[in-house]
């Protein structure tokens, strides 16, 4: 067999089968890799070769052109010609040449080798047919180059040759590397063949086949090796199943003896179920039943063979079945029905079976049996019968019927009950009927149906249910037991008439009876009463328990003449379920005006009835009702006479109150009660009046009746003779008949005022005296009033005017003030700039510092003065608050630093860019509180925190909080901050200064603004300032480009003069405004400035601010003041100090731009005071100084807008100035002249920041503003002169480096 | 007649004088086989049209330095160029391996050494006559 499968080999040189599948991707591989060698490798080859011959040729080029250099220099041409030699013994170029430039640009050659090529050729540079290598020539006499030309033909050639040995291996590696590959697939697929014999021979179970064969690879090895174990496990395995073949066949013996046990276990249990089975087989037409079956249908023996038992049925019957099979053969489906069978042996009882078909089909689909069950339900169908006959009549009823079983579990109910509960028949099929129950169905009745139910009694009752939704309803409900014939239980029904109207009837009668039993008594306390007031109270009670109410109160109504009708509540009774009102403060004086729904109704007499929920959301009525926990309210209205006196209320607070036409007539009764009790009260006062006229009233008191005529008037009546009435003097009997004819309109009480002589004043009210037809006039003295009234007038008038004045007075004693103070600040600095002793310069010191602090104190106090008199008007433009923030940033930096405090400035980026509103008075206000903030903190923290509160499209409500971790204020001085003059300690006022007016001030610019400022402070713990202030949004957006576009065509034509004494501060603001087209004017101080011959034809004036001869504030002075003149003028200040800004625009400068600036910070200053437009964008922090170098030319490089014009000569000019200075500074302090070197750290400033020398921002600082008097702050100078020094000679090393670069360039 | 006389000889020798003291274009050479030649014969040699001499000598074209005085002379005698365009041919020429390189001198005391010291050496000189030993100069025709 083994034998035979080794002749079935193919011979190892046929490629085929697995040798061919082993080899053909290895011979491919290989083919691949080494075609893909054979191509890349001459090609790099190749590329390899030109870059060598190129860089020799390159060389051999500069070699040339040296050669021709020195022959031309030396004049010696030996050289030149070794050279040449060696070039085309070592070189196969093409050809070289000199080619020279001419002076017109062009080239010509100068000589070529060898000769055979032309001018033309060398000049054409072929690049496809000869690489070019050429080297320059730059000889006195020859300027050109040397070009060298090599063929790409000849490096082809070298290539190849170069290469043929490579192709000749590759060749050779490809047919050895195949004819191996040949051999190892053969040698690997030989095993491979052999193990798929020996497998399919144990497929078939060929068990004996043989294996040896034995692979040289390992996988293959142990390949066989498994093989030969699968081939011993399978022999095992076939004697295993031998085995349990036998098993098997044991285990089967005992589950049919199984079977059958459970055969006759089921034949028994059908049988005691009634149930059987059969078949019906078709073809023959006989059935075979099971005993079971002939037992249900009662055949036996007698009755013949049961195979067609169908026979034995009354014909009727018999065809039911026989249709009902026809009806399954025909529709090819099986079916379950019940049927009544009868046979034609009457003696055998009728009986009903439920019959189960299921069809068994042949292969072509056709039925051939039907087999299945019998089942005897007979005394299931008698049970039906009956409750089908119940049923039919609970469907004609009306009442509701539910049929259960015996374990009271519901198996119908009529439409009725499923209308009255709301629920589907499938929810309650299956469930017990107390589901119906409601809590609130009394326990007793449910306990009394469980005792009758348990018992099988018949009961009647009267039930309190819910329905699916909860919605209660009365029953009378009757329950019967149901008994089989077997008296068994076997159900229960229930028919149950739904009373609940009657019920609510009864219930709404039960209230009504209450109702008017409390009435009757009511009205019997308020008839027997005398007080009717009292008696209303003692009333409230009876009615809100007889009514079941949670609140009753009693309103009555007043007349303000400012503000109308007003109600006050006066008496009140309350069930326990809602809060008291009758404390209650809003409930007094309430405007009735304000209830335009409310008092229409009660004025018509009619009851103002609604629930809360009915009324609008924004109806202030309900609001009030929301506040009390009203759900539904009634209101019925008091009459006295005419006259709506005032009201009675019924509040439902638990539950929402529809209140009956009945209740509400009832309830009216009782009103009416309380109105006749009034009406019976005012009677007897009438009467109790007419009864004892005032005869001993020491004011005059006059009894008319209605014609005018006296009848009655006591003593002091008699001395009336004439008085004042209606601007006349008219006689007493006159003023009688006018008094007569005014009641016949207005038949209550009125009031007049009369006046005796000059100065006797009084008030006349008239009583009309019902049913007598007199009228009672009392006369009330108010001279003394009136004269009170009338001082009190005056008084007022003088204290207006008194305010007036005093504020005129401040206004122009702070002016009057200003103008000498002015003169004592600038002569106390003119006077320290003089040689004086160092005492007298700390004297002049302390004079100048007075003078700055007396001059804040003036500003507040004029500040507070106009806004007071409301002559502070806002000026509207477009800001950015992140420009305002950083502006108070700057300004404040330097007082945290000197009291070593933190600031913390944060704005949201949710805050618009460009807001519109007043930045000054912004500013203003956050300095304010910024000021005070820094004033009384003497560690931590002093913080601004912005953000928008509310956002909209159009504007935004900004929140900007001030908060400080100073001394804070104690809990009563919070209520008093915003007052004038307020400060908590004087002593702190002392110590820290200020007027008191600094808070008053800020809040009177917030409220200016239409914002709201609050303040939130703990005694040591710090104050919080909240500002919230509405601004509008400028939405308009403009471009960089836009905005360039637009400024220049705008700013084309302006005319601006710069006064400056800096150059390079000279230098940046002329290129700045040059770039947009300005013209510039220059002067080099104030007075040159002023005397200026273009002065009257510019637009805007730049001013610094510290200028020799004459500086910035005395020049703005003398324009504004001497000259006149309004040009907007701008400062550039290197200082960001509060007093000195103030100062600025106290002297009527328009703004200020700290320097350094930047290009947007000065377009944006000229183009918002010169209205041209209000664009602002925010500053961008200059750049970082790059590690490794001390200076940063960002901000330089930014201004020049590329110009290296500007750049060499603003580097020209800080090497040509700042040095010097520096030097100068130097021994300016070291003679001890402070004010020189101020003056020149001042000056060098900016110019500093321009360069982004940073690391000397402190120390200039210092030298700027270092107290004279303080030793310590001398040493410290020392030293950051000398850092000066040191760090300018090393920038102007840089910066010469940088020069160097631009000239080179 | 003694006027005649004295005045003859003092336009004679004076001439004489004056042609001996003037600059001009000397040729000098050693060996060259050469008494006399024309001077489109000198130009052709010096423009580096001739290698050997009939006595099989190599030429060797001995010039004046561009930085030397005769350089310009010469120049305008003998290549009718500036110094500059004498530099230059004899560039293209040695550049095209047409001709040995010229040998190039910085006075016309050198020249002189140079040409007694190697035969067939051939220079051109812009000098005074009598600054240069009879016995080289080659006669211009």
């Amino acid at each position: 067999m083994a034998k035979s499968t080794h002749k079935k080999f193919v011979p190892a040189f046929i490629l085929s089968g697995i040798s061919l599948r082993i080899w053909l991707p290895f011979a491919i591989s290989i083919t691949v890799f080494i075609l893909a060698a054979g191509f890349y490798y001459p090609k790099k080859q190749e590329i390899i070769f030109i870059e060598n011959y190129s860089s020799k040729i390159k060389e051999l080029a500069k070699t040339v052109a040296l050669g021709v250099e020195l022959t031309l220099s030396s004049d010696n041409f030996e050289g030149l010609k070794k050279t040449i030699d060696l070039a085309k013994s070592s070189s196969e170029f093409e050809f070289i040449a000199i080619i020279e430039n001419q002076e017109d640009g062009t080239e010509q050659v100068f000589q070529v080798n060898p000769d055979s090529f032309d001018a033309k050729t060398v000049l054409k540079k072929d690049t496809v047919n000869y690489i070019y290598e050429s080297c320059r020539i730059d000889s006195e006499l020859l300027k050109g180059y040397v070009l060298i030309a090599f063929s790409r033909d000849f490096i082809q050639a070298k290539i190849y040759k170069l290469n043929y040995p490579v192709y000749q291996f590759l060749v050779i590696l490809l047919v050895v590397s195949l004819i191996a590959f040949l051999f190892f697939a053969n040698t690997i697929s030989r095993p491979i063949r052999k193990l798929t014999i020996v497998a399919n021979q144990l497929e078939k179970q060929n068990f004996d086949v043989d294996i040896n064969e034995n692979s040289g690879i390992n996988e293959l090895s142990n390949l066989n090796n498994a093989l030969f174990s699968l081939k011993t496990a399978l022999i095992d395995a076939k004697k295993r199943n031998q085995e349990f073949n036998k098993q098997l066949e044991h285990e089967i013996e005992l589950r049919t003896i199984d079977l059958k046990e459970t055969t006759e276990k089921l034949i028994k249990a059908q049988t005691a179920s009634k149930f059987g089975n059969y078949e019906y087989d078709l073809i023959t037409g006989k059935w075979t039943l099971s005993n079971v079956i002939n037992q249900i249908l009662s055949l036996n023996e007698t009755d013949g063979p049961t195979d067609n038992w169908l026979n034995f049925l009354c014909s009727e019957d018999n065809d039911e079945i026989v249709h009902s099979f026809e009806d399954a053969i025909f529709n090819r489906q099986g079916f379950q029905k019940d049927f009544k069978l009868n046979f034609k042996d009457v003696s055998k009882p009728e009986k009903w079976v439920s019959l189960v078909a299921e069809p068994q089909y042949d292969l072509a689909g056709n039925i051939l049996t039907f087999s299945g069950s019998f089942q005897d339900i007979t005394e299931r169908k008698l049970i039906e019968n009956e409750v089908n006959k119940l049923s039919l009549v609970a469907k004609k009823t009306s009442n509701c019927v539910i049929i259960t079983d015996k374990d009271r579990k519901m198996v119908w109910v009529n439409d009725s009950l499923l209308r009255l509960t709301g629920y589907e028949m499938h929810e309650l099929i299956g469930r017990s009927p107390r589901m119906f129950q409601s809590p609130k169905t009394n326990t007793d009745t449910l306990d009394y149906v469980k005792q009758c139910l348990d018992n099988k009694h018949e009961l009647k009752v009267e039930i309190l249910n819910a329905d699916k939704y909860g919605k209660e309803y009365w029953l009378d409900m009757n329950i019967v037991p149901l008994f089989d014939q077997k008296d068994e239980l076997i159900g229960y029904i229930a028919v149950e008439t739904d009373i609940t109207e009657r019920k609510m009837t009864e219930e709404e009668l039960l209230r009504r009876e209450k109702m008017l039993l409390a009435i009757s008594t009511a009205s019997n306390i308020l008839l027997n009463s005398l007080d009717a007031l009292d008696s209303i109270s003692q009333t409230l009670e009876l009615m809100g328990k007889a009514v079941v109410v949670d609140r009753t109160y009693l309103f009555t109504t007043s007349n303000d003449p400012k503000l109308g009708m007003l109600a006050s509540q006066r008496f009140e009774w309350n069930s326990g379920n809602a809060d008291a009102q009758i404390d209650n403060p809003e409930m007094q004086n309430l405007p009735m005006g304000e209830f335009e729904e409310f008092i229409g109704v009660l004025g018509n007499r009619l009851p103002f009835v609604k629930r809360t929920n009915d009324l609008d959301d924004d109806d202030k009525f309900k609001k009030i009702l929301e506040s009390q926990d009203i759900l539904s309210i009634l209101i019925i209205p008091i009459f006295k006479g005419e006259l709506f006196w005032g009201y009675v209320g019924f509040d439902d607070c638990t539950i929402e109150r529809n209140w009956s036409e009945a209740e509400i007539s009832i309830l009216s009764t009782f009103a009416t009660a309380i109105e006749n009790a009034l009406d019976r009260e005012d009677k007897t006062e009438i009467i109790k009046s007419m009864a004892l006229f005032p005869e001993l009233n020491p004011n005059p008191v006059i009894r008319i009746d209605l014609e005018g005529k006296i009848i009655l008037e006591n003593d002091a009546a008699e001395n009336i003779h004439d008085l004042n009435f209606d601007n006349k003097l008219v006689s007493k009997e006159e003023f009688l008949k006018h008094v007569t004819e005014l009641l016949s309109h207005e038949k209550n009480k009125v009031q007049f005022e009369v006046q005796f002589n000059e100065n006797n004043f009084f008030t006349v009210d008239c009583l009309l005296i019902e049913d007598s037809n007199q009228i009672n006039l009392y006369f009330n003295d108010i001279s003394l009033l009136k004269e009170n009234e009338q001082k009190l007038k005056e008084a007022k008038i003088r204290a207006e005017a008194s305010d007036k004045a005093k504020e005129e007075f401040i206004a122009n004693m702070s002016h009057e003030i200003r103008t000498p103070l002015h003169a004592i600040t600038g002569l106390s600095k003119i006077l320290k700039k003089s040689t004086l002793s160092i005492e007298d310069q700390k004297l002049v010191s302390h004079i100048a510092q007075s003078g700055d602090h007396l001059h804040s104190l003036i500003n507040n106090v004029l500040d507070f003065t106009k806004i007071t008199a409301g002559e502070f008007k806002l000026n509207i433009s477009t800001f950015s608050l992140r420009h305002v923030v950083k502006q108070l940033q700057s300004i404040l930096f330097s007082i945290a630093e000197e009291k070593g405090l933190k600031l913390d400035f944060e704005v949201s980026s949710e805050i618009h860019e460009l807001l519109i509103g007043d930045e000054t008075r912004l500013r203003q206000a956050l300095l304010n509180l910024l000021s005070n903030s820094l004033k009384f903190t003497e560690k931590g923290t002093v913080s601004l925190r912005a953000r928008p509160l509310k956002d909209t499209e159009n504007s935004q409500l900004l929140e900007i909080i001030v908060s400080d971790t100073g001394i804070g204020m104690s809990e009563g001085f919070i209520g008093k901050i915003f007052d004038k003059f307020s400060q908590e300690d004087s002593s702190l006022g002392r110590k820290h200064g200020g007027t008191g007016l600094g808070m008053a001030i800020t809040k009177g610019l917030v409220d200016l603004m239409q914002g709201a400022i609050t303040v939130d402070s703990q005694k040591d713990s710090g104050t919080t300032f909240t500002i919230h202030i509405p601004f509008e949004k400028n939405l308009q957006k403009i471009n960089k480009e836009e905005r360039e576009k637009t400024a220049k065509s705008k700013l084309n034509n302006l005319k601006v003069l710069v006064v400056e004494d800096n150059d390079i501060n000279l230098l940046v603001a002329n290129t700045l405004l040059a770039f947009y087209g300005i013209t510039v004017f220059e002067a080099k101080n104030g007075k040159e400035a002023i005397t200026h011959p273009n002065l009257n034809e510019v637009d805007l004036i730049l001013m610094d601010l510290q200028m020799p001869e004459m500086d910035g504030f005395a020049a703005t002075e003398y324009l504004r003041k001497i000259l006149k003149i309004s040009t907007p003028i701008i400062a550039l200040t290197a200082n960001a100090l509060k007093t000195e800004i103030e100062r600025c625009f106290e002297l009527g400068m328009n703004d200020y731009v700290l320097k350094p600036y930047n290009e947007i910070q000065l377009m944006d200053a000229i183009t918002k005071n010169l209205n041209l437009f209000t664009d602002i964008k925010v500053i961008e922090s200059p750049n970082e100084v790059e590690s490794g170098s001390l200076l940063n030319l960002d901000m330089l490089k930014t201004l020049s807008a590329g110009s290296d014009e500007f750049m060499i000569k603003i580097i020209s000019m800080f090497l040509e100035q700042i040095p010097s200075a520096v030097i100068e500074l130097k021994t300016a302090f070291e003679a001890n002249d402070y004010e020189t070197s101020k003056s020149i750290a001042h000056k060098i400033k900016a110019t500093y920041i321009q360069f982004g020398i940073t690391s000397l921002e402190q120390d200039i600082f210092l030298l700027n503003y270092f107290d004279v008097n303080a030793t310590a702050e001398l040493e410290k100078c020392k030293s950051a002169i000398q850092n000066l020094v040191e760090i300018t000679d090393i920038v102007s090393v840089e910066l010469r480096n940088v020069l160097n670069g631009f000239e080179v360039a | 007649m003694q006027f005649l006389i004295s005045l003859f000889l003092s336009l004679f020798l004076g001439t004489t004088l004056l042609a001996q003291t003037e600059e001009k274009l000397v040729i000098i050479g050693n060996k060259t086989g050469l008494t006399e030649l024309t001077l489109k014969e000198a130009r052709d040699i010096f423009k580096g049209k001739m290698s050997f001499w009939k006595n099989k000598e190599e030429v060797i074209i001995v010039l004046p330095s561009p930085k030397s005085d005769d350089a310009t002379g010469v120049a305008n005698e003998i290549f009718q160029t500036s110094v500059t365009g004498m530099q230059k041919h004899w560039l293209a020429l040695v550049f095209q391996g047409r001709s040995n390189p010229p040998v190039f001198v910085q006075s016309t005391r050198e020249a002189i050494d140079y040409v007694n010291k190697n035969s067939g050496a051939i220079a051109a000189l812009y000098c005074k006559s009598s600054e240069v030993p009879a016995s080289l100069i080659i006669k211009l025709k």
